[in-house]
């Protein structure tokens, strides 16, 4: 491994211990590497900022001394760190905006954050909600080089374990996917999670127990007075309203799947192939191309093969080449 | 000057009703040169002028996925072909024309053939045959190839293209331009050889394995090189782009041509609703099954008596006509050639006959690929392809058309592992053997039935272990699937099944008997010299004396295992040979005296290794050739430990629990 337990080790560095950061100095040597404590605040404050700056406003110091649950007196020395550490610009009076090399350190930042969020949930087995704190804590310390290692060995993976996208090195944050549950639930609707909010952790916590995770589908059965009733496989599970908010489906049907994996009866459109072998190649030949309309026909007896018809054919697939093919279900004929 | 067609078309779109309405009986069938693929030829007479028809191997596409594709593209472009039929189900038009349009990119000579309309209204289906012709820029002519309807229309077709009264410049279908773009760089790199430069840049970008390797082997890897680099560079994968942009175009030319009016329920899925049913389904097929071994013991007996009584007419006169020759003339044509040749034709031929023609039934009106569709799971597990039902089903027949059946499986290594187990299925030779023994000693209740399932079963144990042993070992890690479509169900049409059933009986039988006769002269010699010895004192049973040690491992004697070597040639010789050693020819003499030769226990290990211990010299012959001798010799080394392992294990056991 790569990645051993050395970070779990560091202390952290929590917000109040280091406040003196921005009492103390009016000058806060952010370049020198060595002020480690210094340099974590001064990313936790940048990371603030470009959070308001990406709700698309002008912001302000005083916000981001607030949101960084700091009084509003300490608001100007931020302010002035950033400034100084060339990360921020104060576009007019009392307004300010992150530049280009704030912004991609900001990203940068958030990309390692739910990089070691994956790492930390796929390789040492952390519950998801226990991750932020830690992955707060590894995101200042990485060297762009291991970063790398880290994306690699996880397979330059697309999405954190609360369903964030994680941004591709030297690019910008996409918008996050997903509207909030709270928005679009409509009895009998069935979405899919895309992202649960990491923070507040508590909150995220009690999600987790619910059993919501990104990437499973869940049905909206009835909106009660303060709660929303959720199917999720077998179970049905209530939430509040305010818990919906923290929640961010699509519709269930927008991400394609595995053709493998629907049920008799239903109707698909191909999107995508993943495979490259002889067998894809004759798929191919026999009109399983991008845009072509699939049925499901049945299942054989003993569960597999499958009969797909397909531009007037009736082929039989196995699963594991049925799962070869991304689709996006149609609604059904009645 | 003769004039040459030839007939491409998906699988199970009529394409050998067509090749035989055009040819007639004047045909013949051999193999493709250095392929598994068979060749069939035909030819007939159209104003006093000879045409040569070429039947070539069913496929979906041209773009090498099994040797099928090559064999199919190669005689287009190399065999130089006047012109190409293509047959085109009317049904299911959309998916036919993709090779249609890729048989386009390779020649201008083309007919499509149109065939099932008689049930395209049914379907409710409307096909506007001008708009069609018209899309296409190729002639369309409307044929229903079982009742013979437009084969004059279509011949007069081709006839006119090939005496180049018509020119044709039909549709190709134009890509992206991304494609384009790299198809343009390509092209320069590929130009002047027998194929188009313009489908030799496709196939490039579609990764065909065979046309790569054929550049490389022409000095042109800069060519490879640089299609690989454009497929690399290319956003998407070219061949996934190019498949659904050669559909995109079908679906512009079927909205001009063809009209859906409603869905009608076809037949095929009320059939499929019981034949594929969640709980009907395995019954099914374990009905057809048991009917299948069922109709070979009862109608192929009878057509062995037959054979039997005429091998003794012409057995009685040849011995009389030779009554005047040396002992070892009449002897090896007597007893070696005629009585040989008798039992193969007593034993095989009436199982083989009846096995194909059900076979051939059921093939033709589509219930094989349902049998592989409730049967995959099983064969999934044993690490085999989903064809591979199919083939194992023929072994029960016999194992060297099941052997030569494998060539339906598209990956080398799933063809290898299919033709090494599908000797072990009990063919119709081992079963006649095995229930004509167990009697004998067990009678006919239920240990008899016991008895007899178990070596079945026993074998098919084996044919599992074998096929896992493989999967998990020397093809570790090669995918194997099932892709395959399930044609619609129609009626068989007599003629067919008879000429397939001829033409695999054939091929058995010839094959049976080649290897069979001069070694049934060896045989013969060996148990007859020195010359005037008795059969007891020939070189034959000495050797069987040297055997003995060798027969103890199974509890059988040198004797025994003498009749095995006897044997090799075709196991249902197994019969004669004991009558031969032991005294007496026929069935029932050997009933007669085998009860007091051997114990039940050594009765058992006998069936058990004769079935298991090595395939017949024919299902050698066809492995060879199938799958090369390594992997022949690979299967031979396997089932003489199996046999001589199973065989021994339960004479063994048997021993110890006292029932011996």
């Amino acid at each position: 491994m790569l990645w051993d337990g050395r970070w779990l080790h560091r202390s952290g560095f929590g917000s109040c211990e280091n406040m003196q950061i921005f009492y103390g100095r009016k000058h806060v040597q952010v370049s020198n590497p060595g002020l480690t404590h210094q340099r974590v605040e001064m990313e936790h404050a940048l990371k603030a900022a470009y959070a308001l700056q990406d709700e698309g406003r002008a912001w302000h110091s005083v916000e981001l001394a607030r949101s960084l649950g700091f009084p509003d007196a300490l608001a100007e020395n931020i302010a002035q760190a950033l400034i100084a550490s060339g990360w921020a610009e104060e576009s007019e009076p009392g307004s300010m905006r992150l530049t280009e090399t704030g912004k991609a350190r900001a990203v940068e930042l958030i990309r390692a954050h739910r990089l070691w969020e994956l790492y930390l949930v796929d390789r040492e087995g952390m519950p998801l909600d226990a991750v932020h704190t830690e992955a707060h804590r590894r995101e200042h310390e990485i060297t762009p080089e291991e970063l790398e290692k880290l994306d690699i060995e996880l397979g330059y993976p697309a999405w954190d374990p609360h369903g964030h996208v994680i941004p591709a090195s030297g690019s910008r944050m996409p918008p996050p996917a997903g509207r909030s549950l709270l928005e679009v639930a409509v009895p009998g609707s069935r979405t899919r999670i895309v992202r649960l909010d990491d923070e507040p952790v508590e909150l995220l916590t009690q999600l987790v127990a619910l059993g919501l995770k990104p990437g499973i589908d869940v049905e909206t059965l009835s909106l009660e007075s303060n709660l929303l009733r959720l199917r999720l496989d077998e179970n049905v599970v209530p939430l509040s309203y305010a818990a919906a908010g923290h929640v961010f489906v699509v519709s269930a049907t927008a991400r394609p799947v595995p053709m493998g994996t629907l049920a008799v009866g239903s109707r698909a459109q191909i999107v995508e192939l993943v495979g490259s072998g002889k067998l894809e190649r004759r798929m191919l030949s026999m009109g399983f191309v991008p845009g072509a309309e699939v049925t499901v026909i049945r299942q054989a007896p003993l569960g597999d093969p499958l009969q797909y018809r397909v531009k007037k054919a009736n082929i039989a697939l196995r699963r594991d080449e049925a799962n070869t093919l991304l689709v996006k279900e149609l609604p059904g004929e009645e | 000057m003769s004039i040459t067609i030839a007939v491409a078309g998906n699988p199970n779109t009529g394409k050998s009703t067509l090749f035989n309405a055009l040819t007639g009986l004047r045909q013949h069938t051999g193999n493709w040169p250095g392929k598994t693929v068979e060749r069939k030829e035909g030819e007939f007479r159209h104003d006093g002028r000879l045409v040569r028809v070429v039947d070539l191997p069913g496929t979906y596409s041209l773009t090498a996925v099994s040797s099928e594709e090559i064999v199919a593209r190669d005689f287009i472009v190399e065999g130089n072909p006047d012109a190409v039929i293509v047959i085109v189900d009317a049904t299911n038009l959309e998916r036919n024309l993709y090779l249609v349009l890729q048989v386009l990119e390779l020649t201008n000579n083309v007919v499509v053939a149109l065939n099932m309309m008689d049930q395209v209204e049914g379907k409710g289906v409307r096909i506007d045959l001008g708009a069609l012709s018209e899309q296409l820029s190729v002639p369309v002519i409307p044929i229903v190839a079982l009742k013979k309807e437009g084969i004059p229309q279509l011949v007069e077709t081709v006839m006119d293209i090939c005496a180049g009264k018509r020119a044709l410049h039909p549709v190709s279908a134009t890509f992206d331009e991304p494609i384009e773009q790299s198809i343009a760089q390509l092209e320069p790199l590929v130009e002047n050889g027998d194929y188009p430069s313009r489908w030799l840049a496709i196939k490039l970008l579609e990764g065909d394995s065979d046309v790569k390797e054929m550049l490389q082997a022409s000095g042109n890897s800069a060519a490879v090189q640089a299609a690989e680099t454009l497929v690399e560079q290319s956003a998407g994968q070219p061949e996934v782009l190019i498949a659904e942009q050669r559909y995109e175009l079908i679906s512009r030319i079927a909205r001009r041509s063809i009209h859906h009016e409603e869905d009608i329920e076809y037949l095929t899925d009320r059939i499929d609703d019981i034949v594929t049913h969640k709980i009907l389904g395995l019954p099914t097929l374990a009905i057809i099954a048991g009917f299948t071994l069922w109709a070979i013991y009862n109608i192929a007996g009878p057509i062995g008596g037959l054979f039997e009584r005429f091998f003794n007419v012409v057995i009685d006169w040849a011995g009389g006509l030779l009554a005047g020759a040396p002992w070892w003339i009449s002897g090896i044509i007597v007893d070696g050639i005629l009585i040989g040749c008798q039992q193969i034709f007593v034993f095989m031929f009436g199982v083989l006959v009846v096995f194909f023609f059900i076979y051939g039934i059921l093939e033709d009106i589509g219930y094989l690929a349902r049998g592989a569709f409730v049967m995959d799971r099983i064969m999934k597990w044993l690490g085999l392809p989903g064809k591979a039902f199919m083939t194992l089903f023929a072994g029960y027949g016999c194992s060297v058309p099941g052997v030569m059946g494998t060539r339906i499986i598209d990956d080398e290594s799933d063809r290898i592992i299919t033709s090494v187990v599908v000797p072990f299925i009990p063919c119709a030779a081992r079963i006649a053997v095995i229930t004509a023994i167990v009697p004998i000693f067990f009678g006919s209740g239920l240990t008899a039935t016991i008895v007899t399932l178990g070596i079945l079963n026993l074998s098919l144990l084996i044919v599992a272990l074998v096929a896992i042993m493989l999967k998990r070992t020397v093809f570790k890690g090669e995918p194997s699937g099932l892709v395959m479509e399930m044609p619609d169900y129609h009626l068989p049409l007599l003629s067919n099944v008879l000429r397939t059933t001829w033409d695999r009986t054939y091929d058995s039988m010839s094959k049976a008997l080649m290897i069979f006769v001069p070694f049934s002269i060896v045989i013969y010699l060996l148990f007859h010299l020195p010359a005037g010895a008795a059969v007891a004192d020939s070189y034959g049973m000495t050797i069987g004396s040297f055997l003995d040690p060798i027969g103890k491992i199974i509890g059988l004697s040198g004797k025994d295992m003498t009749g095995f070597l006897f044997t090799y040639p075709a196991k249902e010789l197994s019969l004669l040979y004991l009558g031969l050693s032991y005294g007496g020819v026929g069935k029932e003499a050997v009933a007669g005296f085998m009860g007091d030769v051997w114990t039940p226990l050594q009765a058992i290990s006998y069936l058990v290794f004769l079935t298991l211990y090595a395939p017949c010299l024919a299902t050698v012959a066809a492995m060879a050739k199938e799958i090369g001798w390594k992997w022949t010799w690979w299967n031979v080394i396997v089932s003489l430990i199996a046999g001589f392992g199973f065989a021994g294990l339960i004479y063994w056991v048997g021993v110890l629990l006292g029932w011996g």
